[in-house]
């Protein structure tokens, strides 16, 4: 298994405008109330890493309970909502709407050279390092236009599928085959080589089903990049429940490496990468800090985060990834 | 699934590395190992121990492995081959460019009889994945190399065989920094222009210990290679600077990991017109856990036997380009065939 470490700057500012982040974190809260905690029906889970039942009830979000797995330390909401109504959320919730008609088009610039661009730089290489003659591409659940530009422009694959019951996208236009269906009633069968799931694990509440469709769908040797966020990050350890970034639906399951890894291990995958390449961990605790001056952190931490000296900030971030403790992360799964 | 017999010639450090690879493999059935050396056989358990070479050819093998000293390899791959036996050689393939070209000239006159050297260095995840990147163009065209490997003699080093130059036939560069060019051929065009000087001034061997190498070729690449058997701290170093970025392959993992984790650097230039070109790019480090490069090329090599492909990755045309650089380094380094 590999671990990749990556020395890129940027902002997350630029990827998430405070005043528009806030908007969305706002319309998020009453979203949840009207669609899952008033009206839809909410359902307990085990652990969605290792399955264990044991847990500890962390903190509320939203009104929703987040839970601490005993055995592999996973981060888990349950009860949670099904995903039929995840779906009817993702598409008809005024957060997601300003999502995708505000935030991800003022945003999409810089998302495309900083996150899209080198994502898709990253199928593209280890897709040549893993496999010999890929065809077929397939994607779950995108739904920004600046993931379709790009699955658009790649050369290695001659065959590529959106999957996502909620993408509005003309798929004349494209050349890009779209299957609008739900999860399980998508019927393919041991013909996708490449599957990619950005950020799809953590908002997805049936992972057990998620993980057994597109096993079926892959060929064998097939490969599945997964990014994600992840419990064991530095930001989440020292913010716990005040980290601006977890917060629900979108933060369902938040998985631990460990956690990750008996997942991956149930459905019949092997891990050839495990790497947690962020960059923002100790911006998002310098951030987080500044909008709450009643957070009291560990003096070591706050003496990290006040320090001016760009070069140290750099230096514990890549410390951070060398060591799989970013909170950011990126796994290439293989179909035994 | 059709199981193939094979056999294993030599029994060294390398014939044990085959031992694994072979019995591991659900392809491969071991049926027996022939080693001439008796204190040798006594490691041997758990398997036939063949009495004769010969007696190899005669049994039902469909592979043998030949993991001999140099001097011993090329009879035994043409005899290997002569008797309807695919051959997996280690490296170097011979102790010069004639041995090879004998293997080659039994090659083709044993059409269909696969062949393939142990430039194992090919299968390391580092180049496995470095090759992805450049195969992808974008760092653009590669520029120029420049390799370091060598190690420090080890335990018993002054009585092993590979510093005798009438068994090896040469020293370190042809041991180890074989490896080396052969990356460098993987990666870049020929090398039509070869300088070298080679010392043998710490472990005074009849072969060098220590070489450098200064080449060009037709399209302007250019490389350079330490190769050494005094480099007390074990390294492997392959920077490779492409039009866009370069890719740096350090560290080397290892039965005893002395070559240190095995990562790839792989960092994008910064153009002119960027505020902040000071020279120091921002670079993406994958490290590597995990050595498959034994089994990798095996694989390999079953994939050409089994669906009548001709050999192409560690093939004797890449064991004759590589030996011809060699060859050219010796003639070229000051009187070589006088000082050793």
């Amino acid at each position: 298994m590999k671990n990749v470490v990556i020395f890129d700057r940027y902002n997350g500012v630029d990827l998430k405008p405070s005043s528009l982040f806030n908007d969305y974190v706002k319309l998020t809260a009453e979203s949840i109330k009207t669609f899952f905690v008033k009206g839809a029906k909410l359902q307990k889970c085990a652990c969605p890493g290792c399955e264990n039942k044991d847990m500890v009830s962390s903190f509320e979000k939203f009104g929703l309970q987040y839970n601490e797995c005993k055995s592999c330390g996973t981060l888990y909401i349950s009860p949670r909502p099904t995903d039929i109504d995840l779906v009817r959320y993702y598409k008809e919730s005024p957060a997601r709407i300003l999502w995708r008609n505000e935030l991800s088009k003022k945003t999409d610039k810089a998302r495309k050279e900083k996150i899209i661009k080198p994502r898709f730089a990253w199928i593209e290489e280890s897709t040549r390092e893993y496999l010999d003659n890929p065809q077929h591409y397939a994607d779950i659940d995108t739904d920004q236009q600046a993931y379709v530009d790009e699955i658009k422009k790649s050369k290695i694959f001659t065959q590529k599928t959106l999957i996502n019951p909620f993408l509005e996208i003309d798929p004349k236009k494209t050349g890009i085959n779209v299957i609008g269906s739900l999860l399980d009633k998508v019927q393919i069968k041991n013909d996708i080589d490449v599957i990619s799931l950005f950020e799809v694990a953590d908002h997805t509440s049936d992972i057990n089903l998620l993980f057994r469709k597109f096993n079926q769908w892959l060929k064998p040797g097939g490969l599945c990049f997964v990014t994600s966020i992840i419990i064991s990050g530095f930001d989440f350890q020292v913010l716990w429940d005040k980290s601006e970034n977890l917060f629900p639906p979108d933060r369902l399951n938040v998985f631990s490496v460990q956690g990750f890894n008996d997942l991956f291990k149930r459905h019949g995958f092997e891990c050839l990468e495990f790497s947690t390449p962020g960059i923002l961990d100790l911006e998002n605790v310098k951030r987080t800090a500044a909008h709450n001056p009643e957070l009291i952190l560990p003096r070591f931490i706050k003496n990290l985060v006040s320090s001016g000296e760009d070069k140290l900030g750099q230096a514990f971030q890549e410390f951070l990834q060398a060591n799989l403790l970013s909170s950011y992360a990126r796994m290439v799964i293989r179909k035994k | 699934m059709n199981i193939i017999k094979a056999a294993i010639i030599g029994y060294g450090y390398m014939g044990e590395i085959r031992r694994k690879v072979v019995e591991e493999s659900p392809r491969l059935e071991l049926a027996g190992i022939f080693e001439a050396n008796t204190d040798k056989c006594k490691k041997i358990t758990g398997c036939k121990l063949y009495n004769k070479f010969e007696d190899v050819l005669k049994d039902d093998v469909g592979i043998i492995f030949v993991c001999t000293p140099n001097s011993f390899s090329p009879a035994l791959c043409i005899a290997g081959m002569n008797a309807g036996k695919h051959v997996f050689c280690e490296k170097p393939p011979g102790r010069n460019v004639e041995d090879v070209e004998n293997i080659i000239k039994s090659e083709q006159q044993n059409q269909g009889m696969k062949l393939m050297f142990g430039f194992n260095h090919r299968f390391h995840p580092g180049v496995i994945k470095a090759r992805a990147i450049i195969n992808s163009g974008r760092l653009g065209k590669i520029i120029a190399v420049r390799g370091v490997y060598g190690k420090s003699g080890g335990k018993n080093f002054s009585q092993s065989w590979r510093n005798d130059r009438n068994i090896s036939g040469g020293g370190i560069l042809l041991d180890q920094g074989i490896h080396m060019l052969d990356l460098f051929l993987y990666f870049c065009d020929d090398f039509e222009s070869v300088k070298c000087f080679t010392s043998n001034s710490f472990w005074k061997f009849f072969t060098e210990d220590n070489a450098h190498l200064i080449m060009k070729n037709k399209n302007g690449q250019t490389a350079s290679m330490y190769s050494s058997a005094t480099l007390w701290k074990h390294t492997f170093k392959l920077e490779m600077i492409l039009e866009e970025g370069y890719a740096t392959i350090e560290g080397l993992l290892s039965k005893t990991s002395s070559y240190g984790q095995e990562r790839l650097i792989v960092g994008k230039r910064q153009f002119e017109d960027e505020a902040s070109a000071v020279g120091n790019p921002e670079e993406e480090i994958t490290y590597f856990d995990r050595d498959l490069s034994w089994d990798l090329e095996v694989k390999e090599f079953l994939n050409c036997v089994d669906n009548d492909k001709p050999v192409q990755v560690s093939s004797s045309h890449d064991a004759l380009k590589v030996m011809k650089i060699i060859e050219k380094a010796y003639i070229d380094s000051q009187n070589y065939e006088e000082v050793y």
